[in-house]
């Protein structure tokens, strides 16, 4: 018995010992979605942007379209023509889901066609959601979930990057980059206020500006502790002291 | 039976264990390689464009065929990100090679490559790369209400109103007030594409009642005017008191209000963050003679007769606390400060002479011992036949040596503030001509550079509309040395203070406070 145990022992063992041949993908195209190129090869990116905010208070108030684009990365092969696409909303349960044709323009829109390929020689794409400003936007947030539809060019890649999610809005929407260290806790009241009371939008971009150095947070910090002091002490206002949408006092 | 078989099984998988190992034979049996390289010093000082750089070391190897490649290069190790400079490849010999490198000191590599065998050895000095505007003494004076600086070199050549000369402005201003050093200073005229940041530099800041600005120190050039210093440029007129560095910040006061930014991550270097006295933003007025002290610099509220920390990472000041045994409360203690200083480098000693604010003929000399944020004050009681009490210029021996040296009835006097009462002498001195107006200890012990260290009692003296500086040696008790200067420097304006620059001078090589 113990010689057979040796016997198998010593041929796995040698038999590892032998040359591994490099794997060449030969499977079909997939598709997955990924965080933006230059973040492609950094582990702790991949699941970046899997979740983005939109809100029309962040564009002219005549603008009625928008869009919001996403990355795709497809594996295998790159291709001499464009390969079509498929993409198909998730509807979810316990949010307000976003309408076709009324907050977004439906994926299988014709009119969207040539828009939704991966380009010839590439295996990179950008896809765009094209967003719509509804009057229904100004009183909610909608939910826009999108995945991944497999056809004729493409299966689907890692099943966790199939899908993202947009939010849609014709209100303030909280900043993926907000920071509570920073601004403390977030609510729509304080940043509707830091909007008015400085005419900046305080979206992604501005947070990066404001946080790209130690002295620039303490600037930002200091300059909205004194705003919201002027605020609450100015008689001509009559919501002080500000309180958010929950009653919680504003506080910088 | 059982022993035999683990026997059997050890052994077998000792040698399938190693048996993935194939042995090529590539033994080497030659001594490691050394290579020694001689003949080149630790520390070379040149001025640029003007000193030239000539090495010849000398190398050796315990190989015997060795075939040498070389390259001398120089990096900043405070910019790590730069990419270091090449002078010189294939040569063993720096022959008069003429220094254009920006002013500053530089790590100088001698690299040598045998070619045959790879083997490398590196050699590294410091090579300090001077302009005629950054190693030297700048005497900062006003005169007719404007402020410049007056440079002299070392070798004693002298350039009048440098800023007017360099940029075609000075300061406004009635008293040239403090000349103090910033580092990591973005210069906004020096944009480097590689990183997409202005380049960070050394600078100036030349502090008048009513003016200040940011000067390169290489060039003697203004890189940014008062208003362009601050990220909100600030409201006329202007009342700068002193530019000044903490662990982590660099600060500035403007009528009384501190304003900071941290010069290891700003892009700008613009002063943004204002602190306030408190959340309830009530207001304040610093005086400007501020303390350095550990973690946060110290000042005093004139408005409510308090001293407080100053911050570098936060909106707010910090108050004072009581220590245990104080005579004097840190925090509206009703008094109005008319000097104060700190002893050394992080120091928790710190002096001031106040008076009480009901009886300004009440002056005391306070004793502060701060441990972070809490204060213990001792006081001294002036008397009005004390000549402290009636003193106009002050400076702390910023040594080891318990000395207040100030200035009474055009006298230098030396108070030993060792104790409560201090005891007061009169120093020996020939000073200069005129109405003393300008009195500074300057001390420095760089170990590693000790033609900067010094220890020297600075006074300075008005004779119509012209300065005359001396400066005297001090022994290691804090007294001069000789009644004789042994620096001395003439020029128009009246002084406002003195600074001894060279490339490698950082915001805290002298005590930034009086």
């Amino acid at each position: 018995m113990n010689w057979k145990i040796l016997g198998t022992v010593a041929f796995v063992v040698l038999a590892a010992c032998q040359n591994e041949q490099y794997m060449v993908y030969e499977d079909d195209a997939r598709l997955q979605f990924g965080p933006t190129p230059d973040k492609i090869y950094t582990a702790q990116s991949s699941y970046e942007d899997t979740l983005k905010n939109f809100s029309f208070l962040s564009v002219p108030s005549d603008k009625k379209v928008d869009t919001v684009y996403f990355d795709l990365y497809c594996m295998g092969r790159v291709s001499d023509v464009d390969r079509p696409y498929k993409l198909e909303q998730v509807v979810l349960d316990s949010v307000t889901n976003a309408e076709a044709g009324v907050h977004f323009m439906d994926f299988d829109d014709p009119n969207l066609e040539d828009m939704y390929v991966m380009p010839a020689h590439s295996s990179h794409a950008l896809v765009p959601v094209i967003v719509l400003k509804d009057t229904s936007l100004s009183s909610k947030e909608y939910v826009l979930e999108f995945k991944i539809k497999e056809n004729e060019y493409f299966k689907l890649g890692d099943s966790t990057l199939m899908w993202r999610r947009l939010i849609v809005a014709d209100v303030v929407v909280k900043p993926t980059l907000w920071s509570d260290a920073l601004f403390g806790r977030y609510s729509k009241v304080k940043h509707r206020f830091m909007q008015d009371q400085t005419g900046m939008l305080w979206d992604d971009e501005d947070i990066k500006a404001a946080t790209s150095d130690v002295s620039m947070q303490y600037y930002w910090q200091g300059r909205f502790q004194k705003l919201l002091h002027d605020y609450n002490n100015d008689p001509a206002n009559e919501d002080v002291p500000l309180r958010d949408e929950e009653g919680v006092l504003v506080e910088f | 039976m059982i022993d035999m078989m683990k026997r059997l099984w050890t052994i077998w998988m000792s040698l399938l264990l190693i048996s993935c190992f194939q042995d090529q034979g590539n033994y080497n049996y030659v001594d490691n390689e050394l290579i020694q390289i001689s003949g080149i010093l630790d520390r070379y000082t040149v001025v640029q464009f003007v000193d030239t750089l000539s090495l010849n070391p000398e190398i050796t190897s315990n190989y015997a065929d060795a075939d040498f490649d070389y390259i001398y290069w120089v990096y900043d190790e405070n910019l790590p990100s730069e990419s270091p400079d090449t002078l010189s490849v294939g040569t063993k010999n720096l022959e008069n090679y003429i220094v254009g490198l920006e002013s500053k000191v530089y790590k100088l590599i001698f690299q040598v490559t045998n070619t045959k065998t790879g083997v490398q050895a590196f050699h590294e000095s410091e090579l300090n790369v001077t302009t005629s505007s950054n190693h030297g003494w700048y005497i900062f004076k006003s005169s007719n209400g404007l402020c410049d600086l007056d440079f002299y070199n070392m070798s004693g050549e002298k350039s009048e109103d440098v800023l007017l000369l360099s940029s075609g402005r000075q300061l406004e201003g009635e008293r040239a007030e403090r000349l103090t050093v910033g580092t990591n200073y973005a210069d906004p005229f020096d944009y480097d594409e590689g990183t997409n940041t202005f380049k960070k530099t050394t600078v100036l800041f030349p502090v008048s009642d009513k003016d200040a600005k940011a000067v390169k120190l290489s060039t003697g050039k203004i890189l940014n005017d008062f208003s362009e210093m601050f990220l909100e440029a600030p409201a006329e007129p202007y009342a700068p008191g002193m530019a000044f560095a903490g662990a982590m910040a660099q600060f500035i006061t403007n009528n009384g209000q501190v304003y900071y930014y941290w010069p290891y991550t700003s892009a700008m270097s613009k002063f943004a963050a204002k602190l306030e006295f408190n959340s309830d933003f009530e207001p304040y007025r610093l005086s400007k003679y501020i303390m350095y002290a550990t973690p946060n610099p110290i000042a005093f509220d004139e408005l409510s007769s308090s001293f407080v920390s100053i911050p570098g990472n936060s909106t707010y000041l910090i108050g004072m606390v009581d220590g245990t045994g104080t005579e004097l409360s840190a925090t509206e203690n009703n008094m109005d400060l008319l000097w104060a200083g700190s002893k050394g480098l992080y120091d928790i000693e710190h002096y001031a002479i106040m008076s009480d604010k009901e009886d300004a003929s009440q002056k005391y000399m306070a004793f502060l011992t701060c441990l972070g944020n809490t204060a213990t004050i001792k006081l001294d009681c002036l008397l009005s036949d004390d000549p402290l009490y009636s003193a106009s210029l002050f400076a702390l021996n910023h040594s080891t040596t318990k000395f207040l040296y100030f200035v009474s009835e055009n006298k230098v006097y030396a108070r030993s503030i060792a104790a409560i009462p201090g005891v007061n002498s009169v120093l020996d001195l020939e000073l200069p001509k005129g109405e003393i107006a300008f009195l500074k200890h300057i001390y420095c012990n760089d170990y590693a550079n000790p033609a900067n260290s010094m220890n020297k009692l600075l006074v300075g003296a008005i004779n119509g509309d012209a300065y005359e500086i001396k400066g005297y040696d001090l022994d290691a008790g804090g007294r001069p040395a000789s009644a004789q200067a042994s620096l001395h420097f003439t020029g128009n304006g009246c002084p406002g203070d003195v600074l001894f620059v060279f490339p490698g001078i950082t915001s805290t090589t002298f005590v930034p406070s009086y």
